[in-house]
């Protein structure tokens, strides 16, 4: 007993002591953010409590091995049974996918209405409109969500919009066929495993949804060059979940073999010739290889010549799919409403676009605004 | 400062263990009074006042009630205490003018209970204001209870010892405390939450609901108690036990005794006795029962809920006093058992519910009388998610998991290899509990 008691004891001090030493952080890679520093002493902020409270922070955020305590309690609790962990589902063989369990039907129906506005009237001005909507990770890869998971039907909810919206494309039946038939595999992603982003194929097989909208035939797979650029991704699910030791994603670019030279200015009046920036690989937020993130408004000098102009107004889904763009038109207009504050309409028009195309994931179609 | 913080388990607990076995015997009072005064400072820098005025009232009350023992100025001094301690605790807690300061409920009980005692001449007055002060303020107790009568740690103030024994026990029953509070009490708290907030709640959904909200509220409570005890053990104390598997209970009475004992034995020793108990005749017996519980809902808190939650166990206490007991004495154990248990959780939709509508709507979805489905997808999915963690909590209220759980440890080593994984547990816990990735990508 009395070895017992220095034990624990011994262990204890020794944690407080390590903890109390340790070298502090300042910024949390898995989490993300600027961890809590030491507060200053002053009077003022100790009679309000603020020096305390921020006290407890700082010694909560700079526990030592505080990332490995964080995952610790995620596995013990995806031993137990627990379905989720911030927000996303802790599905089979290492898949982590976003929730998708309630929506505001109002806020939907807003946007709906704002959206099939806008593309009536460009339509009636003679442009060519297309929606193209993405399901969840989650709906597309049902079988590997947790048992009796909670998720909206988002077929029917597809269906819905389908019915109010010009010229909508529905991704789902297409991305679907693909996630039945191929066999699984790391190049058969459809969607990343610690992200809730599409992959490049996932975005090809909604690609050729789109063409078959239009008419017309995708060039083959085949055609394409992949090229693998990391093989140790880890997205956004796994920050949320904070659970560790899964498998990272692969992410790769695609590109028809014989790539077209194309010139991508992000309105800095300086543009660049790739669609990828890859010093984004080094960082954190990979995805960001992809056309550097979101941007109000890039303008894409593409390869094709038949003097089409193509106004597309999008989420972050766009970024993997714009890839696929750029032989079908002259001119590609890449706008993300949250960030882009001037008047669609009048950029339409001033630009003389010939084709808009509306590209959202129907979560962040549904809560936009 | 709350126990499961790691200020103070890595920083306030360790030095304060340090420092006070260090330093000889005689400061350690001294040490123990600081230390808890820096303690309750830390969450309340200004009302930490309001505590030190509060022990020299009753400081010197009880020095004064003590010189005019049985005259009418002993009954003034005694007077004049209570009302001060009620006074203050009547302003910050149903006033609504002023913040609560936290623990006031429980340190204002305990150093009426001083004066009240030394009153009746049950306790020798306290002469040295460092002891006292360390009765008061002391820190394992301080914020939630037990609430420890004077005369119970009247000897141990002026001479203790601390064994191995005392120690090993000690921290037994606080990280298992810990644990309670951290593993157990939180994720029911998270299954509560998701229900409380839903919208379409189906009837198995609430009852659900409600049956996380019973354990969170035990491991919560009962969690904070064991932190209690065990603390107050290792600095010498023995705190008096303030629950016994509630949930085992087969009635109401039986539930009372073995909930929350010592507000129970607090309000038993210092109002229901006093007014007679149950030896001035049923009627007024029925009459005490019913102040007691009145007392017992208000002394929760401020709202509505808890005055007609008091009264709901007036009613069910008095009725099982004058029809009921026999009844149940008869029946099976599992019907007493499952009566005893649906009147509890009865208990907790009005305590739950800030407002009575609230409470009366959960009843309606419980009932099924708000026209929801019976069961929905998402109940399966939550039994999935938190089918285990139920079944262990509802094991663990019972004393067949301590039972359990002393077979197997029954070798200090694997104690000590629970212990510690139980600890490494709660930290992982309270980690995760703060986990808050920024996803500047979402949107």
């Amino acid at each position: 007993m009395k070895l017992k008691v220095w034990m624990i004891c011994g262990a204890w001090a020794l944690f407080a002591l390590f903890n109390f030493l340790a070298p502090k952080r300042v910024f949390s890679e898995a989490e993300n953010r600027y961890l809590e520093q030491k507060p200053k002493l002053d009077k003022k902020a100790v009679l309000s409590g603020a020096y305390t409270e921020g006290y407890e922070k700082w010694m909560t955020d700079q526990l030592i091995l505080r990332d490995g305590f964080v995952s610790l309690k995620a596995s013990v609790d995806r031993t137990l049974g627990r379905g989720d962990i911030g927000g996303v589902y802790l599905g089979q063989d290492g898949y982590l996918l976003e929730m998708f369990t309630k929506t505001d039907r109002e806020k939907l129906n807003r946007n709906t209405e704002k959206a099939a506005g806008f593309l009536e009237r460009m339509e009636a001005e003679g442009r060519t409109v297309h929606f193209l909507m993405v399901p969840t990770g989650a709906c597309v890869m049902e079988d590997k969500l947790p048992r009796y998971a909670p998720e909206l039907d988002q077929r029917a909810m597809l269906e819905e919009l389908g019915e109010k919206l010009p010229g909508f494309v529905n991704a789902e039946p297409a991305l679907r066929r693909a996630w039945e038939e191929l066999p699984e595999c790391e190049e058969n992603q459809l969607y990343y495993r610690t992200d809730h982003h599409w992959t490049s194929l996932g975005a090809y097989y909604a690609y050729q949804a789109l063409c078959q909208a239009e008419g017309r035939e995708a060039p083959e797979l085949s055609e394409y060059e992949r090229e693998v650029l990391s093989t140790g991704f880890y997205g956004s699910s796994y920050a949320r979940a904070g659970l560790y030791g899964l498998k990272p994603d692969t992410m790769y670019a695609m590109y028809r073999k014989s790539p077209g030279a194309v010139q991508v200015d992000y309105g800095t009046g300086e543009p660049e010739n790739s669609l990828y920036d890859r010093s984004f690989l080094a960082k954190r937020d990979k995805y960001r290889v992809f056309l550097k993130g979101n941007y109000p408004l890039t303008r894409i000098a593409a390869s094709a010549e038949n003097g089409k102009k193509l106004l597309l107004i999008k989420d972050s889904f766009a970024n993997t799919f714009v890839q696929f763009l750029t032989e079908d038109y002259e001119e590609i207009l890449v706008v993300d409403p949250r960030y882009y504050r001037q008047d669609l309409e009048t950029l339409a028009r001033e630009e003389s676009v010939t084709d808009v195309l509306y590209l959202y994931e129907i979560k962040k179609f549904a809560e936009e605004g | 400062m709350v126990f499961s913080s790691f200020s103070f388990l890595l920083a306030f607990l360790p030095v304060m263990l340090a420092v006070y076995f260090l330093v000889p015997f005689r400061f350690r009072n001294g040490i123990l009074f600081l230390g808890s005064l820096f303690f309750y400072a830390w969450g309340e820098p200004v009302y930490v006042l309001l505590m030190i005025f509060s022990t020299l009232v009753d400081y010197t009350h009880g020095f004064l009630a003590e010189r005019w023992r049985g005259t009418r100025k002993g009954t003034a001094v005694l007077c004049s205490s209570v009302t001060v301690n009620l006074g203050l605790l009547g302003f910050f807690k149903y006033s609504g003018l002023a913040p609560l300061p936290i623990g006031i409920s429980f340190y204002t009980f305990q150093t009426m209970s001083y004066t009240i005692d030394v009153y009746r001449g049950r306790t020798p007055v306290q002469k040295n204001l460092i002891s006292f002060g360390a009765y008061v303020a002391m820190f394992p107790q301080l914020i939630a209870g037990p609430i420890v009568r004077y005369a119970e740690i009247q000897k141990e103030l002026d001479e203790r010892r601390i064994g191995m024994e005392d120690m090993s026990a000690g921290l037994d029953r606080f990280l298992l405390g810990l644990g309670k509070k951290v593993l157990l009490a939180n994720s029911f708290g998270e299954l509560w939450l998701h229900y409380s907030q839903g919208t379409a709640v189906s009837v198995l959904g609430a009852w659900l609901g409600i049956l996380a909200f019973a354990l969170q509220i035990y491991f919560d409570f009962s969690g904070y108690s064991d932190m209690a005890v065990g603390l107050g053990r290792m600095f010498g104390f023995t705190f008096p036990e303030n629950f016994n598997y509630p949930y085992i209970s087969r009635s109401i009475t039986e539930f009372w005794r073995r909930w929350h004992m010592t507000l129970g034995g607090w309000f038993r020793e210092y109002v229901y006795i006093p007014l007679g108990g149950s030896r001035r005749g049923r009627l007024l017996q029925l009459r005490n029962i019913l102040v007691v519980w009145m007392l017992t809902g208000i002394w929760h808190g401020a709202g509505w809920n808890f005055l007609v939650w008091g009264l709901y166990f007036a009613v069910i206490l008095i009725a099982e006093k004058v029809l009921l007991f026999n009844v149940l004495k008869k029946l099976p154990a599992a019907v007493s058992h499952l009566y005893a248990l649906l009147a509890i959780l009865g208990g907790w939709v009005i305590f739950a519910f800030d407002s009575l509508s609230g409470g009366l709507a959960w009843i309606g979805r419980m009932t099924g009388l708000s026209g929801g489905p019976v069961w929905s997808r998402g109940d399966l999915y939550e039994l999935c998610s938190y089918g285990i963690l139920l079944v262990v909590g509802i094991l663990a209220s019972t004393p067949l998991c301590r039972n359990l759980g002393r077979t197997i440890f029954c070798r200090p080593a694997w104690q000590t290899a629970g212990l510690l994984a139980v600890g490494i547990l709660s930290f992982a816990g309270l980690a995760a509990g703060s986990y808050n990735p920024f996803l500047y990508f979402r949107f």
